[in-house]
């Protein structure tokens, strides 16, 4: 389940950047490779693919730079 | 007085016909009732004022309250703040057909909207329930501070600076080009601290906070746009809006995105007046003893505009659709939208009042003014080149 949601994440996110391959723990604001439209793209995706909401209090960088993070976060959604 | 009794009346009837014309479609053949309504409050409020709107550089506060009342100024709102929760579709008709008759009425449009979306989305409950009702209703007209004098595009490179003092904010800097800032009572002001961007609901009685008009602009001479300093502006912690660091990230480019949706169909809008102008002087004006419309260099004009009008209104249509089954290309699709409609305006524009020849030049044709406005259009809510750099760096195949 962890590597399913990574994959579908991962996907998302080369697709969007054009990115040959990204790491799990590659900071993906930190590189300049998402942009603020593709954030909101990012949060997107994550709704109506995970079928979750993210809140007004979790709208936080820290739950979205790299690909653990966002797995962490889906999963901790999921399961609450 | 009349306008504001007359809304008054009209606001009962509307709430009572709504939800039976919920299954109308917008449409050529079949307007419905929230068309109706809309197109009576253009052409009875609107269209006989807009060029002493223009000329005086203003809209009255009644007639952005009239809006209110017909539920025009925040329609994306839900009806537990007052909205009337129109969805994107309708919400695009509302912009072409208010644009059509005047592009800085529609400005408020753009702005408000935006403004009521960051609460609504980013804001506590006690902002929603504070503010949503009287931004709705047009008690309250929002300014979207973002801009400033080497922040134009760049939005990263905002100067207007926050502190946290004594358990307060303190805000220093000046935003520049505020749409409606001249009758803005609440301002939603970005600033940062360091390398953090944050969003704040600031009144305009606070202190240090000063409004400068700005006039003489090129076009959308009526959207009452203004400069904003602020000198030390303290504001209490509840004026924060979303967390602390969330705006660059989620609601600059939240609140751009339905600006950007709204001022293309502000831009189809302005192209339709354009054609309709355009039809109804080939009718009648003649030269070499033949109508306009009989020549074939004219009809070439005409089939432009018309083709480059019925595109940009679909671009649009399909931002909505998009946007309504949440698919992340949405975002995209409106910068192409955007991006579309408001080049495309101007080449509809030039042709207007080249159709038009020198008449076309006097400020007694509107075609005049649409020239103008129009060349608004390619510079906000993203300029065309900006938009080019985002489209052709997001495009999703």
């Amino acid at each position: 389940m962890e590597n399913e949601i990574k994959e579908k994440i991962r996907s998302f996110i080369i697709r969007v950047t054009r990115k040959q391959e990204i790491t799990d723990d590659e900071d993906i604001f930190q590189g300049g490779i998402v942009n603020s439209l593709l954030t909101l793209q990012l949060i997107l995706f994550i709704e109506k693919n995970f079928d979750i909401s993210v809140e007004n209090e979790e709208m936080d960088i820290e739950n979205f730079k790299t690909i653990n993070r966002i797995e962490e976060f889906i999963s901790k959604k999921k399961n609450s | 007085m009349r306008i504001l009794k007359q809304s008054t009346e009209l606001r009962s009837l509307f709430q009572k016909r709504k939800i039976a014309s919920s299954k109308l479609k917008w449409g050529v053949c079949t307007m419905s009732f929230v068309e109706q309504e809309l197109m009576r409050f253009i052409n009875e409020i609107i269209v006989p004022n807009v060029d002493t709107y223009e000329l005086q550089e203003a809209i009255p506060l009644d007639v952005i309250r009239a809006m209110g009342d017909r539920g025009l100024l925040c329609p994306l709102i839900p009806k537990n703040y007052g909205g009337v929760e129109y969805d994107l579709q309708t919400i695009g008709r509302i912009n072409e057909k208010i644009g059509q008759a005047s592009a800085s009425v529609r400005s408020v449009l753009t702005v408000q909207g935006m403004v009521s979306l960051a609460i609504l989305k980013f804001g506590t409950e006690a902002q929603k329930e504070k503010w949503l009702p009287k931004l709705v209703s047009g008690k309250v007209v929002g300014g979207f501070a973002l801009a400033e004098e080497e922040a134009g595009c760049d939005s990263s490179n905002l100067s207007t600076t926050y502190t946290e003092v004594d358990e307060e904010y303190e805000l220093v800097g000046k935003k520049t080009w505020v749409t409606m800032g001249q009758v803005a009572s609440l301002f939603l002001v970005f600033a940062r601290s360091g390398e953090e961007y944050s969003a704040f609901l600031v009144e305009k009685d606070r202190i240090g906070l000063q409004v400068e008009d700005v006039t003489g602009m090129l076009g959308l001479r009526a959207s009452m746009v203004a400069n904003v300093t602020l000198d030390n502006v303290r504001l209490p912690k509840e004026s924060l809006l979303g967390r602390l660091g969330s705006a660059l990230r989620f609601i600059v480019p939240t609140c751009l995105d339905y600006g950007r949706y709204t001022v293309a169909c502000g831009c189809v809008g302005l192209s339709q007046a354009c054609i309709d102008v355009c039809y109804s002087y080939v009718e009648k004006r003649k030269q070499f003893g033949t109508k306009l419309k009989d020549f074939q260099m004219i009809q070439r004009m005409l089939a432009k505009m018309v083709t480059q009008t019925k595109a940009s209104r679909l671009l649009c249509q399909n931002a909505a659709k998009l946007k309504e089954e949440e698919d992340f290309g949405a975002i995209t699709d409106t910068c192409v939208a955007k991006y579309y409609a408001s080049t495309s305006v101007n080449e509809v524009a030039s042709m207007a009042v080249q159709i038009l020849g020198a008449n076309g030049c006097l400020n007694e044709h509107p075609v005049e003014r649409y020239f103008r406005d129009a060349k608004l259009f390619e510079i906000i809510e993203g300029s065309t080149q900006i938009l080019e750099i985002m489209i052709a760096n997001n495009y999703l195949g």
